[in-house]
């Protein structure tokens, strides 16, 4: 059993080998969302911590391997003392003990405080049917902002390998207007992949999926 | 659907066309080469026709899929106001997309 922060109902990960586990075991592959100290500047490459989606969360929380505690405070706590920290000290006799009971203070708040009801942020019902759907068939799933879609669906690990599918998860009568059909095929077939909807049929409860590209004439 | 069909037949160069569904939008007709370069051979093909104005769900090509029985594509015809033609492959599930 893991047991992972959330900060203001987002799961943070700041240990490498649980993010290495996730990615080997369950295809989850987060957003880096640190910078690189010696990069600062860049965009590229993210370092630490391990940002889950609302999606991720929740499919891990259902795989029973994982349990999540509220860290928020402890983030808050320590931001307060660093701001305080930059205030301009005023009693100069006093700031040696003054740090010294400091340090002991932010020591003691580093200890978690656990308790079983965490808030996850939630993700949108019909889309997470689509999520589960494509991880379960063992993609990789990342955001799909890039190419106007939700998730971007690939075959493996996503450093090595260029993405199949841009999803759109929708509700089962849930109407797309064909200009969006088009455009959506059009871009995806015109960057090598497939433009995917799919929904969780409420009837069967079973995902259904349509892949649609370029026709190649017309 | 007669709009489609001539464009199949006199633009694309489609053979056989011929309304096989109403109901359902739906035109059968063979294609002058293969449609996807992994294909075997030219084979027969089910067009869903609908018009700009229309919308696409899940539950829509679901349908589509079960009149066309064994079919694991069909060619989806969109027809705009002023009469021109886009043509897209729908195919169930995921299907990977072509290497080229």
């Amino acid at each position: 059993m893991f047991t992972l922060p959330v900060i203001s109902g987002t799961v943070y990960i700041y240990d490498v080998e649980v993010i290495k586990y996730l990615r080997e075991k369950y295809n989850i592959g987060g957003v880096l969302s640190g910078i690189l100290p010696q990069y600062p500047q860049q965009n590229k490459f993210g370092g630490l911590p391990l940002k889950l989606s609302p999606e991720e969360a929740l499919y891990l929380l259902e795989t029973n391997e994982f349990e999540f505690f509220d860290d928020t405070e402890t983030h808050l706590d320590e931001y307060k003392e660093k701001v305080d920290e930059d205030k301009p000290d005023t009693k100069n006799g006093q700031s040696s003990t003054t740090s010294n009971n400091k340090v002991e203070l932010a020591v003691l708040s580093k200890i978690p405080k656990r308790s079983s009801a965490v808030k996850l942020k939630e993700p949108v019902n019909s889309r997470y049917a689509v999520y589960k759907y494509l991880v379960q068939k063992g993609y990789f799933v990342l955001p799909g902002l890039r190419f106007g879609c939700h998730y971007m669906a690939y075959p493996g690990d996503i450093m090595r390998y260029h993405s199949h599918y841009n999803v759109l998860g929708l509700d089962y009568d849930e109407g797309i207007d064909l200009l969006t059909m088009v455009s959506g095929g059009r871009l995806a077939t015109s960057v090598k992949k497939c433009w995917v909807i799919g929904a969780k049929n409420p009837e069967t409860e079973e995902t259904e999926a349509f892949s649609i590209e370029w026709s190649g004439f017309g | 659907m007669d709009t489609v069909i001539e464009n199949l037949v006199h633009q694309q160069l489609w053979t056989d066309c011929k309304i096989y569904n109403e109901d359902a939008n739906l035109i059968r007709g063979t294609p002058p080469r293969k449609l996807h370069p992994e294909d075997a051979q030219i084979s027969s093909e089910y067009v869903l026709v609908s018009h700009m104005r229309d919308s696409v769900s899940v539950r829509g090509y679901t349908k589509t899929f079960q009149s066309v029985h064994d079919a694991s594509r069909v060619v989806h015809a969109v027809i705009a106001e002023d009469s021109t033609i886009a043509y897209y492959i729908v195919y169930k599930s995921l299907n990977p997309p072509r290497r080229n």
